[in-house]
């Protein structure tokens, strides 16, 4: 249910108007891999760009408004915060992937099983999938930060035990739907192995929607890590991270407005391009 | 309403019994997955062993496991949550003293909510995939992208600091003070709910409006505000009340940055103040009140549909 809201809020865009489909000249898919490719690119080369190194405290040049030398301005200890916010997309966009990654290899897994095999595999994942869903997912992870102390630890296990849900409910029902046809029986009458008749048959059938929701879910992954972060449980400084600088920023909101902004335009901004992405690919699944 | 539906009703309260268990279990396993000694954990880093002793005698470490849970579970029951790590507070005062903080945010979210969703949802409806349409679901998509502190801290720069009008943080000693403390911070978590209601009913309202029974009471002259009210949202509100229990989930957990963003003296700071300083009671008491929150909304959104949904499935 979640999952269905959740999937049309972040591919509204996917059903375009009759007509306009014919023309197209844009993938939205292409054009979203190129805004990521664009920020990593950046992520890697900004130090050497701007000139500034991202951890270097300048007390001289603290809180400046941007200008010609410091193009988004400067910190509290003078850093250059045009390095920082792109240096950090390196942690950010790491993580977030992660984040959605080890969720979707451990729900696709049992999703795969509660489908395949039915009975009491399928009960146990589907209580299992409520018992989660009743922790609110960064209650779960703030409990976990004080097993585990705060941390991107925290953040991926938190992840793992509470983001494989969405992907196992999706992967079950269209494996429950493509088990009811008649190659899966004909597969296995031939004798095939459950392993080869679910890698080859129900794997390759279940995955598109898996990975659609996928590009959703990184969004989420991101936000999650950054808001972490923003409450100090997630990434520790020095590590350079988005939601951490957004924080810092706020203690000068008034004045140096900017600090905590450009951070969450980066935020947007991967939000944008993987949903994208996302819309690209529901439409060569639909099909 | 018939003896089915209150037979529905009660077989999905029986059903939650064991789910609320399973949550009771995992809660009060939280402290057995603390890495290391749980009593040396809680008693803190300065503690001396005999302090650690009081404290595992305390937590009832020395007991079975069985018997600690039963320990524990009548606690709850008596509604002892322990102390704070410092000794010096109830975990249930601190919980009843910050809870109004978190209930206010949270119900003007709702109300928020309800006044963006739901007039949108109907204006998208009216001409599904028309301009309005597309335009009212790409803004939805990239709304529900923006992440709630951010929209926060950019309320707190365009509204609160230029204008004046609202607090930038802390609470407030009045009921007016505190509503104004409430709004922006329900407006930035309201944000990002409302594309979600927004989706969820803007695609229930679609399919209500090609259903029989809509061109039925139509052609019998069902119209204006009753067409509006008894046929097309009784039955479009379903799907969205299905979704109630992940809704809550989602505010539950947006509930806690915001209230980190705007500095307000609720649950939420309670929690994550709580992780700071590894202070288990608190964590877990937390922990425990939130999730029975998600537990107790998700039955009685089922009994909602029970109630309002005229087709709903008696199995």
């Amino acid at each position: 249910m979640t999952e269905q809201a959740l999937m049309e809020v972040m591919t509204a865009a996917a059903n375009p108007r009759r007509g306009a489909s014919r023309l197209r000249l844009l993938d939205p898919a292409l054009i979203g891999a190129v805004l990521i490719a664009a920020l990593i690119v950046l992520a890697l080369v900004a130090p050497m760009v701007s000139g500034h190194d991202p951890a270097l405290n300048n007390l001289a040049q603290r809180l400046q408004p941007p200008s010609g030398q410091h193009w988004f301005g400067t910190d509290q200890f003078g850093r250059d915060l045009f390095t920082r916010v792109f240096v950090a997309a390196r942690i950010d966009l790491l993580l977030g992937l992660l984040g959605a990654l080890i969720p979707a290899v451990i729900g696709i897994g049992l999703g795969c099983a509660a489908g395949y095999f039915g009975r009491w595999v399928g009960t146990i994942v589907l209580r299992l999938a409520d018992v989660i869903q009743s922790f609110p997912n960064y209650i779960l992870v703030i409990a976990l930060v004080l097993l585990l102390g705060p941390g991107p630890k925290s953040f991926l296990v938190g992840a793992a035990i509470s983001a494989w849900v969405t992907y196992a409910r999706l992967v079950r029902g269209v494996v429950l739907r493509i088990r009811s046809n008649d190659y899966i029986a004909a597969a296995q009458a031939a004798g095939l192995g459950h392993r080869r008749v679910l890698t080859r048959h129900v794997l390759p059938n279940a995955l598109p929607q898996a990975i659609v929701y996928g590009a959703s879910d990184l969004v989420l992954s991101l936000g999650f890590l950054c808001s972490l972060s923003y409450l100090g449980l997630g990434v520790q400084p020095p590590a350079i991270e988005w939601g951490q600088i957004i924080a810092e920023g706020q203690t000068f909101l008034r004045t140096q407005w900017w600090i905590s902004i450009a951070p969450g335009l980066a935020i947007i901004y991967v939000g944008i391009a993987v949903r994208l992405i996302a819309v690209g690919m529901e439409r060569r699944t639909t099909e | 309403m018939t003896s089915h539906r209150f037979a529905f009703i009660g077989k999905r309260i029986v059903q939650t019994i064991p789910l609320l268990l399973v949550v009771l279990v995992a809660v009060f396993s939280m402290l057995k997955l603390v890495p290391g000694d749980p009593a040396r954990q809680v008693a803190g880093p300065r503690a001396s062993e005999a302090q650690i002793a009081v404290v595992r005698e305390q937590l009832g470490l020395n007991e079975s496991l069985p018997a600690q849970f039963f320990g524990y579970l009548s606690r709850i029951v008596h509604g002892d949550l322990g102390m704070t790590a410092n000794g010096a507070l109830h975990v249930s005062d601190v919980i009843r003293q910050n809870a109004p903080v978190t209930a206010l945010v949270l119900s003007i979210t709702i109300v928020f909510t309800a006044l963006i969703a739901i007039p949108l949802a109907m204006l998208a409806s009216h001409r599904p995939n028309g301009v309005i349409d597309r335009g009212l679901q790409v803004m939805a998509t990239f709304g529900v992208g923006i992440p709630t502190f951010w929209m926060g801290i950019v309320l707190l720069a365009v509204v609160a600091l230029p204008t004046g009008a609202f607090p930038t943080g802390g609470w407030g000693d009045t009921f007016a003070e505190q509503l104004r403390a409430s709004t922006l911070p329900a407006l930035a978590l309201s944000i990002s709910v409302a594309p979600i209601l927004f989706a969820s009913l803007r695609s229930s309202i679609i399919e209500v409006k090609r259903s029989d029974y809509y061109t039925a009471a139509r052609a019998a002259g069902v119209e204006g505000s009753r067409l509006i009210r008894k046929f097309v949202l009784r039955n479009a509100a379903v799907p969205p009340i299905a979704l109630l229990a992940a809704l809550t989930t989602i505010l539950l957990s947006g509930v806690v940055v915001v209230e980190a963003t705007f500095g307000l003296p609720g649950l939420g700071q309670t929690l994550v103040e709580g992780a700071k300083k590894r202070d288990f009671n608190v964590v877990q008491g937390l922990t425990l009140l939130f999730t029975v929150c998600v537990v107790g909304v998700n039955l009685l959104g089922d009994v909602l549909i029970a109630i309002v949904d005229p087709r709903v499935e008696l199995s």
